[in-house]
């Protein structure tokens, strides 16, 4: 009988157990303020501040790893990672491999080209396409931007990157015309020296005109972890609800999370 | 295994085998002829020329040619003054960088096997060809090179595999050479194994055709009487 009840008693610790396993998040940190390596090493950034909040809310510890992006899908299908963090758009075609969240971050991509660009009052994004057509566009490899570039840019050359600091080298050396990041991203990169020769480009592109640019950043998932995703996606609505969202927005990005 | 994938991929990673080919024969023969000038300098008497040949292929073979690639086409282009030299429109160019990183890291190799190849053509040839009334240029341009050159033949055919296989680094700077296209389709698709494969085939495939061709001109210049390659 004693037995028993021990085995009883271990069976019901098993579930508390294997909620305790840390959470092994996938994150590309070359992307600030949604995620970068510090002077110390150490991974900072919205996504891993909203990370820790949401692990914080399902139990369970995040273990972030710092891995290039075009390799992180991969590296979540073979279970190398439980989840990839890392202002990552929901897109159709991300979703025939993987499953996301609810999305956590609205999508607002800028160009950026020198303040000596000719003519570069662009107000509408047709305007935007025939002005840069036999331009050279610089953006990240594999990323959402890439596949709306080509399809909505066909005269201009697109050049793709692994890292964004590669891509501000080109700006800077003058081997690309334009240069193809998330808002965010230049709302830290475009300061200082940068910001006295370069200026945004044409209107906001975001995911209502581009539907390739996806619904907004997800965290994906395997498609066999629904269970792991219903967890998420309650916390992503928990951290919402009670405002810490937007105070981590406040905090590394500057603008406000609102969808709309 | 996803057999949809490889058709999917073949077309695209055909295409790029062109931009691959290009680099390989471009840095393959910037290689050669740096190269033999490399092995002239590093078989040269006076030390004022042997010793700078020594520290070039010191400097290009001891760092990886990654970094090279990396120095050659981000550091470079931070200089003010490259930018506004008449060296710019070649440089700011990412084939033309890649070319001439693989290139010169390429010619530290073959300056270092020629001048093996060089100075292993026995004593006996120079003396003969003396003899024969011809100068030391006139021996060294007709008696001996042809002779190093047939000797370090198999070398030579190593040297344009790997420098095949050095292009793929091109992808780093942005080119869509079969690497670069590969990692954009894996990029796209999140099959790595199926698109690696595939790009992996078209290098064998180059390398297979590289290896016959040195095979056959090994036959030719061969001493007639004689099977290369075999005792």
């Amino acid at each position: 009988m004693k037995s028993i009840a021990r085995l009883a008693l271990c069976l019901s610790l098993f579930p508390a157990v294997a909620q305790a396993q840390p959470l092994r998040i996938g994150t590309s940190a070359d992307a600030p303020p949604w995620e970068s390596v510090d002077a110390n090493g150490k991974l900072v950034g919205f996504d891993i501040d909203l990370g820790n909040e949401i692990c914080a809310r399902i139990k369970r510890e995040c273990q972030f790893t710092n891995q290039a992006f075009d390799g992180l899908l991969p590296a979540l299908l073979v279970k190398k990672f439980d989840a990839l963090m890392t202002s990552m758009a929901i897109t159709e075609k991300r979703k025939e491999s993987v499953n996301f969240t609810r999305p956590y971050a609205p999508i607002v991509i800028r160009l950026v080209a020198a303040k000596t660009f000719p003519d570069r009052n662009i107000e509408t994004v047709p305007a935007l396409v025939s002005r840069l057509a036999g331009k050279v566009i610089g953006c990240q490899r594999g990323s959402t931007q890439e596949a709306m570039l080509k399809a909505h840019f066909p005269k201009a050359t697109i050049r793709t990157y692994a890292r964004i600091d590669e891509i501000i080298a080109d700006l800077k050396a003058g081997r690309i015309d334009v240069a193809s990041l998330n808002g965010a991203n230049w709302q830290r990169q475009l300061v200082g020296e940068l910001a006295e020769k370069y200026d945004y480009l044409g209107p906001k592109l975001s995911g209502d005109t581009f539907k390739e640019l996806g619904e907004g950043y997800g965290i994906a998932l395997r498609k066999e972890d629904v269970e792991l995703q219903k967890q998420l996606d309650g916390a992503i609505e928990a951290v919402f609800a009670d405002g810490t969202a937007d105070k981590l927005a406040e905090k590394w990005l500057g603008f406000s999370l609102s969808f709309k | 295994m996803n057999l949809s994938l490889f058709a999917e991929a073949f077309m695209p990673l055909l295409r790029a085998t062109g931009t691959t080919l290009s680099l390989a024969l471009l840095s393959y023969a910037v290689g050669q002829v740096l190269g033999l000038l490399v092995a002239l300098a590093l078989v040269s008497r006076s030390r004022l020329v042997s010793l700078p040949a020594f520290l070039y292929t010191f400097c290009l073979r001891g760092s990886p040619l990654l970094v090279q690639v990396f120095l050659l086409y981000y550091a470079l282009a931070q200089i003010e003054a490259v930018r506004t030299s008449i060296l710019w429109p070649y440089l700011r160019e990412p084939f033309f960088c890649a070319v001439l990183a693989i290139g010169l890291n390429s010619s530290a190799y073959v300056g270092e096997l020629m001048r093996g190849a060089i100075t292993n053509v026995a004593r006996g040839q120079w003396e003969a060809a003396q003899v024969l009334g011809l100068g030391r240029g006139q021996a060294f341009v007709y008696i001996v090179l042809p002779q190093a050159y047939r000797a370090a033949l198999p070398a030579l055919g190593n040297e344009a595999i790997l420098v095949l296989k050095a292009t793929a680094l091109a992808s780093v700077i942005t080119l869509m050479d079969v690497t670069g296209v590969a990692r954009t389709l894996v990029a796209d698709t999140y099959a790595p194994f199926e698109i690696f494969a595939l790009a992996g085939l078209f290098y064998l495939a180059i390398g297979y055709v590289i290896t016959r061709a040195f095979g056959l001109v090994e036959q030719v210049l061969s001493i007639p009487g004689t099977t290369p390659g075999r005792l």
